[in-house]
């Protein structure tokens, strides 16, 4: 008996899509433990990446050329910084602004003395430039300036900054865009992926920018604090160091990507559902996962009880999350190791905590368990090709589309507040925008992103066909008839073989909220202390709490999420 | 210049859209063109005129075909492959699973090279294919695409002879078993005993596509900035009010 229990196949019990791709769950998700910049620092940290600055040519008011060499594993890089002067006026995070703090890139191999003349003029040119195929990302920040001044004024003063003051923004410069996979003449991901291995990991080389553009800002606030005031000025302790991550401004421009490529965010889902799951089933309940659950919820709680947002929306579901976290803690001191089990807990929070609450203990329930979860870390290279079915019939494609998008078939797109946005891309920039279907121009040029009514147009003209036509006919010869069902028709296929993907809310409805897209991807990013400015866009912080380049070849405890601020000079 | 196959993806869909194409089409019309180029086949040099046809005149709508003999016959209506051509070869794709081989004739069809990205597709999917045209501006040379199942890469061969070969046709034959195409050839395309002409071996083409994607792909200004502007129809002019849609 026991032997044959012990041969049966493991089934996890995984949250189902219903469940975890609805976008409101999906716009509550927290960093976890799997999330790329945790990732990415795990390697840099394991393999012991060496780092060495080759060139740092900044002047007196910091502005010049900085190159870091990065021997990685397996391949060597280099990091390109141009920082340039930017008047006050002219510093804006919008994706249609064309001058920044530093512009930067991040290349195969060392750059020549020609290429970094190339680079000098096309890298500050940012969209409007072009890359050399041997660029794998693009980027560009500008200065948080009360806190970089007031930063630099500290050190120049021979003073640490307060980890309280920078409790508030713990940044010194915001990334506005990030850019990668073919972009403006960079390499492909095909080949970053199959020549680049250390960056052959989702958004793994974006992700290394920022972290560098992190050790930048220091560096030149050191350097600004030195010339300011040579005779008094000290560098930054470690500890501020840490604690100072990397601002980010996120906008609708990443909303697309997850309507696009709904095969990586299955990927992506399903590495993060595997690993709940694995925990939650195999995660042992004694007095020392407990207790490091507890002592990681007291953590998380101080993290958001420094966390300071001015939109009320926000701060109320940030306080709502710090009190049913105590609810939680003290829920949890009553439990009797023996009986209790973890999934005892995820049906509590499901009863009885929002969403953001539910979030936030899987990640800190991902933490408890380390070797459980980084073995689920699995995110291989995806084929994103959707290839029709052409020899499913129509009637299949109908069940199919019964099956699973009966979320779709259910939102009435004859109801106007069903129809309320649509997606569509600016000249400015081509950047994603979104506009009221009944009061502004562009309707005509909508973007495909509403897959929930694509999937319903689709569907009606496979009930118009069955009217008429044989319903075992071939889904090829359907299209012929219908040629603009093409590509929804081979999502459909596609996603049917995935078990999440799609996320399951009306892209178009009045009360969808952008937000909530943009918070998803984020925290597969690994971002945290989301500070929304509008519905449309949010601030972040990235690397918060990261090791710092001088910590690599030292012990690593990979426990630096949610970060909170302690006094410089404490250990 | 040189640019990436992402950014010439983008750009040829967006391009595509732009001159009228629905969903389906110009993301298969795009995914064409670039993999064609980019496998060596020189496809840009001679785009600018294909793009002066497609932007004179609307997708076609092809009719489901008729049979005769057990062939299939499409008209694509004096169109471009990139318009149609996906949604022919997975017709034909279809019938062949149904009944083991199916032949096609697909007659008025320009830029029947452009095919090869779709064939290809068929044969990923389990098909053997075989397709074989002839241009009107070089009577007596057929050029034919062979390629089994599960391949990668096809073979691309050009023969000189007098086969039986109707103008601006393409002809198309899949097969769920090898046989089926040898047999078709030995039937109809005799000419694929003899040597060739000229043959692309699927290695180069494998070579080609590594190169390009190491390298980027040369891409002209002249091009570029005629993508450009056929991409421009997509985009939706900038306003205040549509400044506040971006967050603003």
């Amino acid at each position: 008996m026991t032997d044959a229990l012990a041969t049966q196949p493991t089934i996890l019990p995984m949250r189902s899509p219903e469940v975890v791709m609805d976008l409101k769950r999906l716009g509550s998700m927290h960093q976890t433990r799997l999330s790329f910049m945790r990732a990415l620092m795990r390697r840099v940290m394991s393999q012991q990446w060496q780092f060495t600055p080759v060139l740092v040519e900044l002047d007196d008011q910091g502005f010049g050329t900085v190159i870091y060499r990065i021997e990685a594993n397996e391949n060597t890089y280099s990091f390109v910084a141009f920082a340039d002067y930017l008047a006050d006026e002219d510093r804006n995070d919008r994706v249609i602004a064309d001058k920044w703090d530093v512009t930067m890139a991040l290349c195969i191999g060392d750059v020549s003395a020609d290429q970094l003349a190339d680079m000098r003029t096309n890298v500050p040119k940012q969209e409007a430039g072009r890359c050399r195929s041997n660029t794998i990302v693009l980027s560009r920040g500008n200065k948080s300036s009360r806190n970089f001044n007031y930063v630099v004024d500290e050190l120049a003063a021979g003073r640490q900054p307060s980890m309280q003051y920078l409790a508030n923004v713990g940044y010194l410069y915001r990334t506005t865009a990030v850019y990668g996979s073919g972009k403006f003449g960079m390499a492909d991901w095909a080949k970053v992926s199959s020549q680049c291995a250390e960056f052959a990991h989702p958004f793994a080389a974006e992700m290394l920018c920022c972290y560098m553009l992190r050790h930048f800002s220091v560096q030149q606030a050191e350097h600004l604090a030195r010339i300011k005031s040579p005779d008094t000025a000290v560098p930054m302790q470690d500890e501020v160091k840490r604690y100072l991550g990397i601002g980010n401004s996120t906008g609708l421009g990443m909303a697309p990507y997850l309507i696009r490529h709904p095969q990586l965010i299955s990927q992506w889902v399903l590495t993060r559902e595997r690993a709940i799951a694995t925990v939650v089933q195999q995660g042992e309940v004694n007095p020392a996962s407990v207790h490091k659950f507890q002592a990681i919820m007291a953590k998380a709680a101080q993290h958001f009880a420094e966390t300071t947002v001015p939109d009320p929306v926000q701060v109320a579901r940030n306080k709502c999350l710090q009190k049913e976290l105590v609810e939680i803690q003290s829920w949890i001191k009553k439990w009797n190791c023996d009986a209790a089990s973890w999934s005892q807990l995820t049906q509590h929070l499901a009863e009885n905590c929002s969403l953001e609450t539910q979030e936030l203990i899987n990640s800190v329930l991902l933490e408890v368990f380390p070797d459980l979860v980084d073995a689920c870390e699995q995110y291989g290279c995806v084929d994103e090709n959707h290839q029709l079915s052409a020899e499913m019939s129509r009637a299949e494609l109908k069940q199919l589309i019964e099956t699973r998008y009966g979320w779709a078939l259910d939102i009435d797109f004859s109801n106007h507040d069903c129809n309320h946005y649509f997606w569509y891309r600016s000249e400015e920039k081509m950047e994603p925008r979104l506009g009221e279907r009944f009061a502004e121009p562009g309707a005509d040029k909508e973007m495909p992103l509403t897959i929930a009514r694509l999937v319903r147009q689709c569907y009606d003209c496979l009930l118009a066909d069955m009217e008429e036509l044989d319903e075992a006919e071939p889904v090829a010869y359907f299209l012929l008839r219908h040629p603009g069902m093409a590509s929804i028709v081979k999502r459909i296929q596609t996603m049917s073989q995935e078990c999440y993907g799609d996320i399951r809310a009306n892209l178009a409805d009045k009360e969808m909220l952008p937000l909530d897209l943009l918070r998803c991807k984020l925290s597969f990013f690994g971002v945290s202390k989301f500070d929304p400015k509008s519905k449309l866009w949010v601030r972040n912080t990235m690397f918060q709490g990261a090791p710092i380049l001088s910590d690599i070849g030292k012990p690593f405890a990979d426990d630096w999420y949610f970060p909170v601020a302690g006094e410089p000079g404490a250990t | 210049m040189k640019a990436s196959q992402t950014e010439l993806l983008t750009l040829f869909k967006q391009a595509f859209e732009g001159i009228g194409f629905d969903a389906g089409r110009y993301e298969s019309a795009a995914d064409m063109v670039v993999w064609a180029e980019m496998h060596g086949l020189d496809v840009f040099a001679r785009l600018p005129a294909k793009l002066d046809r497609l932007s004179e005149s609307s997708a076609p709508l092809i009719e489901k075909p008729s049979s005769a003999g057990g062939d299939l016959m499409f008209d694509a209506g004096d169109k471009s492959a990139l318009a149609c051509g996906e949604l022919i070869c997975n017709a034909v794709f279809a019938s062949a699973v149904n009944r083991g081989i199916c032949s096609a004739t697909i007659s008025r069809i320009y830029d029947r090279q452009l095919m090869t990205k779709k064939i290809v597709d068929c044969c990923a999917r389990g098909a053997h294919c075989l397709s074989y045209w002839q241009d009107a501006d070089e009577p007596g040379l057929v050029h034919a695409i062979t390629s089994d199942a599960g391949a990668q890469y096809p073979q691309i061969s050009s023969y000189q002879c007098q086969a039986e070969v109707e103008p601006q046709a393409l002809y198309l034959v899949c097969a769920m078993d090898p046989e089926g195409t040898r047999e078709y050839a030995l039937a109809h395309c005799s000419f694929i005993n003899k040597n060739p002409l000229k043959r692309i071996e699927p290695n180069e083409l494998s070579a080609a596509f590594q190169q390009s994607l190491s390298n980027g792909i040369e891409i002209t200004d002249t091009l570029w900035d005629r993508l450009r502007c056929m991409a421009n129809n997509v985009l939706v002019e900038s306003t205040e009010q549509s400044r506040k849609g971006a967050g603003a």
